[in-house]
């Protein structure tokens, strides 16, 4: 066997190593933001900012991170966008009522 | 795959999962925990592992062992060591499995693809009512119906599997028209298709006024979300935003589905393989279509299955082994 038939028959799998270390890298990333609700919803905003659903759930990491005024603010925004734009019903709904707590009550909601 | 390449790859699965181990429980983690009634095998998982740490070292391992069935899906299907070995991997390592293997509740997604592996790989026993053939299918199917709903699509891909290997044997399509006459018995059990469409709704789901069409459109718009993201490796997150893409970006993703499955035909004499896996891909997202769950659009993680079809897809894009035969 010649060096360029061996070079030929490494090829394939070269790049495919190569294609690996980069799925692995981007992955490893991505598996980071799975850490915790605040940053899985945080990154989810970047992604769907007018997406109520999205604020909602932040809303919610922020209350369990005891953060209730940053929470009130992602439930007042969710329930805007709710409002603006052809959601579900769900959506409207959930919104509305979350937007419409006080601190005390969202604590006792988001208690395990 | 040569062993010190298996191995090499299981370091950078593990490298790259290793900021799972200090998770805490996520979303629906902890109400998943105590629901799960339609899903007997994924509920008594969660009876078992009852920390965030035990839940994700199951998801890994059941990552390792769905990679692992799929090299050998690959194998029997005619692939080469190699092809078999790259679709593992790449499986593994792709970062929209993130979702699967990170999130917690998405075990069920992982077991459920167990089960149709298992399944799968027992009907590239030929002719397929040899036992061992028939104990495989029906172990397999079990594990993905008692794991989420939507492993119902082993009832689409076995059979699929069957026609691919025997596509001029008439007994080879017994099994589609079982599955057939099973899958139009069960929506008839029930309800009919509406209310397959409301399954999993709530009362104010129900409310929600779409038209299958609407529907299609949205689901659509997501499948090629995730098939974009499969490509660029962007665009992962745990809520897509569809209703935001314009009534002509769903004409757009719905014709990109369409020229899959005009694809899948195409190719079906010239590259078998690859038919087989784009046509995989699209019969798991069959039923999606027809559940209409509020914001359910599909996710990342329900994703897992027809992913595993746009991998063996590119599998089957790759050298095939000689001298391979059929017969178990």
């Amino acid at each position: 066997m010649s060096v360029s038939d061996s070079s030929k028959r490494r090829r394939p799998v070269v790049c495919v190593a190569i294609v690996c270390l980069i799925l692995a890298a981007h992955t490893r990333a991505d598996v980071r933001v799975w850490a915790s609700d605040l940053t899985l919803w945080s990154r989810a905003v970047q992604e769907a900012p007018t997406k109520p659903r999205v604020w909602v759930n932040v809303g919610v990491a922020f209350a369990m991170n005891g953060q209730f005024a940053d929470a009130d603010a992602a439930f007042q925004h969710a329930d805007v966008l709710a409002s603006q734009a052809y959601v579900p019903i769900w959506d409207q709904r959930e919104a509305h009522r979350l937007a419409g707590l006080n601190h005390a009550t969202m604590a006792q909601l988001v208690s395990p | 795959m040569k062993w010190w390449a298996a191995l090499g790859v299981l370091a950078l699965m593990l490298w790259a999962y290793t900021p799972v181990w200090s998770a805490g429980w996520v979303y629906e983690d902890r109400t998943d925990q105590a629901l799960n009634t339609h899903r007997p095998l994924t509920a008594w998982t969660w009876r078992v592992l009852t920390t965030p740490r035990s839940a994700h070292v199951a998801s890994v391992i059941l990552a390792l062992v769905v990679a692992g069935l799929l090299g050998c899906l690959v194998w029997r299907l005619g692939g080469s060591l190699f092809a078999a070995g790259s679709a593992s991997a790449i499986w593994l390592l792709h970062p929209l499995m993130a979702e699967t293997i990170a999130y917690a509740s998405s075990r069920a997604e992982l077991l459920a693809a167990i089960g149709i592996l298992i399944a799968c790989l027992a009907a590239t026993i030929t002719p397929w009512w040899r036992v061992p053939a028939l104990v495989g299918i029906a172990i397999g199917s079990l594990m993905a119906l008692t794991s989420k709903e939507s492993g119902v699509v082993v009832a689409l891909l076995v059979p699929l599997v069957i026609v691919f290997l025997a596509p001029r044997r008439l007994s080879s399509y017994v099994p589609a028209a079982i599955a057939f006459y099973l899958l139009a018995a069960g929506i008839s059990y029930l309800g009919g298709l509406r209310a397959v469409a409301n399954y999993g709704s709530t009362q104010s789901a129900n409310a929600l006024a779409i038209t299958w069409i609407d529907w299609a459109g949205l689901q659509a718009t997501a499948v090629g979300h995730w098939l974009v993201s499969a490509v660029t490796l962007t665009g992962l997150t745990p809520d897509v935003d569809v209703d935001v893409v314009p009534l002509a970006g769903r004409w757009v993703n719905g014709a990109l589905l369409l020229a899959l499955g005009a694809s899948a035909i195409v190719l079906w004499r010239s590259a078998p393989r690859a038919a087989f896996g784009l046509t995989w891909c699209l019969l798991a997202i069959a039923p999606r279509f027809l559940v209409q769950q509020p914001q359910g659009t599909i996710s990342a993680h329900q994703f897992t299955v027809p992913f595993l079809g746009l991998v063996l897809a590119g599998a089957g894009a790759l050298a095939s082994k000689e001298n391979h035969s059929w017969a178990s």
